[in-house]
C-alpha cells in the first residue's frame, strides 16, 4: 500500500464555498461523477494534492485555475474516519469501504491524488461525507496583494 | 406545493432580528435562482425553517446559506465551526436528502435522511449544540 502523507490539500474553485467566517461549504468536496466513465470501479473522483512536502500549499495557489478563491488542507485519517461515521454503518455494511484515496501523479503535478467515492453511495451519503471533510478542513484564503 | 414568496418575504420583515439575518442570504440567493427546479421546495423549506427558529432561545450568528451545486442540485447549507448541515434537493427528486454532521461525537447529530423525513427542529437543535469546535 502507497505510503501518504499526514495531509492533503484541495483548491477552491467558486467564492460561495467560503462564508465570511471562513467556513467551507461541503461542494468543495463534491467529486467529479465523468470520472467513472475511464475508471475500473467506476469511481467519483475529488482531486486533491498530497502534501509531500512543505511545498506543496503554494503549489497549490500557485495553480489559479484549481484554487482561484484559496486552498483547504485536511488530515487524510479524516477520510477514512468518514467510513465510520454511525449515520453511515448502514451503508457500509451493504456497500463496504464508501470512500478512499490514492495517488495519481500527473506529468504536470507529482502531488495530485484523488478521494474516491464509490458510485453506489447516495446523493446524501456523498455529501455528508464532503461535509465532514469540510468540517475538519483548514481554509487558507489567497494572500491578499494576489487575489 | 404552492409558496407565495412575496408574502414569505413580508413575513420575515416583521420577524425577529436575528430570525431575519439567520436567513438573509438564503432568502437573496433563491430570488436569484427562482427559476430552478427546486424553488419552491427550498422556499417551502426556508419557511418550515422561519417558522422553528422563532423558538430559538440563544443568538446564533452563522447565516443559513443557499445556492446551485455544481451537479445542478439546489443546496440549504447551514455551517458552524462544530456542525454542518445539509438540505440537497436533487435534479431527481429521489436523490433528495438532508444530512447533518458534527465534530462531536454526538450521535444524535449525526444523521442521514430521505427528503420525506427531514426534521428542521432536529437541525436547529443539532446547530445550537454544536456551534463551536470541540
Amino acid at each position: 500500500m502507497a505510503d501518504f502523507p499526514k495531509r492533503f490539500f484541495r483548491g477552491v474553485g467558486r467564492e460561495k464555498y467560503v462564508d465570511e467566517f471562513n467556513l467551507i461549504s461541503h461542494e468543495v468536496f463534491v467529486p467529479n461523477k465523468k470520472t467513472a466513465e475511464y475508471r475500473e470501479d467506476s469511481g467519483y473522483e475529488t482531486s486533491i494534492n498530497w502534501e509531500d512536502n512543505e511545498e506543496v500549499l503554494e503549489f497549490t495557489f500557485k495553480d489559479r485555475q484549481i484554487s482561484p478563491h484559496g486552498v483547504v488542507g485536511a488530515n487524510t485519517e479524516e477520510i477514512q474516519n468518514a467510513n465510520s461515521k454511525p449515520n453511515l454503518k448502514t451503508l457500509i455494511e451493504n456497500l463496504g469501504r464508501l470512500v478512499f484515496h490514492e495517488r495519481a501523479a500527473l506529468d504536470t503535478n507529482p502531488f495530485h491524488g484523488n478521494i474516491v467515492f464509490s458510485c453506489d453511495l447516495p446523493k446524501a451519503a456523498q455529501r455528508a461525507i464532503c461535509s465532514h471533510l469540510a468540517l475538519h478542513s483548514t481554509y487558507y484564503p489567497r494572500p491578499q496583494p494576489d487575489r | 406545493m404552492l409558496i407565495d414568496m412575496k408574502r414569505s418575504s413580508a413575513l420575515t420583515n416583521v420577524l425577529a432580528p436575528n430570525v431575519t439575518n439567520l436567513l438573509k442570504t438564503a432568502r437573496r440567493e433563491l430570488a436569484f435562482l427562482s427559476h430552478h427546479l427546486r424553488a419552491e421546495q427550498a422556499a417551502h423549506i426556508l419557511d418550515i425553517f422561519e417558522q422553528e427558529l422563532r423558538y430559538l432561545a440563544n443568538d446564533i450568528e452563522y447565516p443559513i446559506r443557499l445556492f446551485e451545486s455544481i451537479d445542478g442540485a439546489l443546496i440549504i447549507e447551514w455551517a458552524t465551526p462544530g456542525c454542518r448541515a445539509v438540505v440537497n434537493l436533487e435534479e431527481d427528486n429521489e436523490e433528495s436528502g438532508w444530512h447533518i454532521v458534527t465534530r462531536s461525537n454526538d450521535s444524535g447529530c449525526q444523521t442521514i435522511g430521505a427528503l420525506a423525513d427531514l426534521d428542521i427542529k432536529r437541525i436547529i437543535n443539532c446547530i445550537a449544540t454544536n456551534l463551536d469546535k470541540q
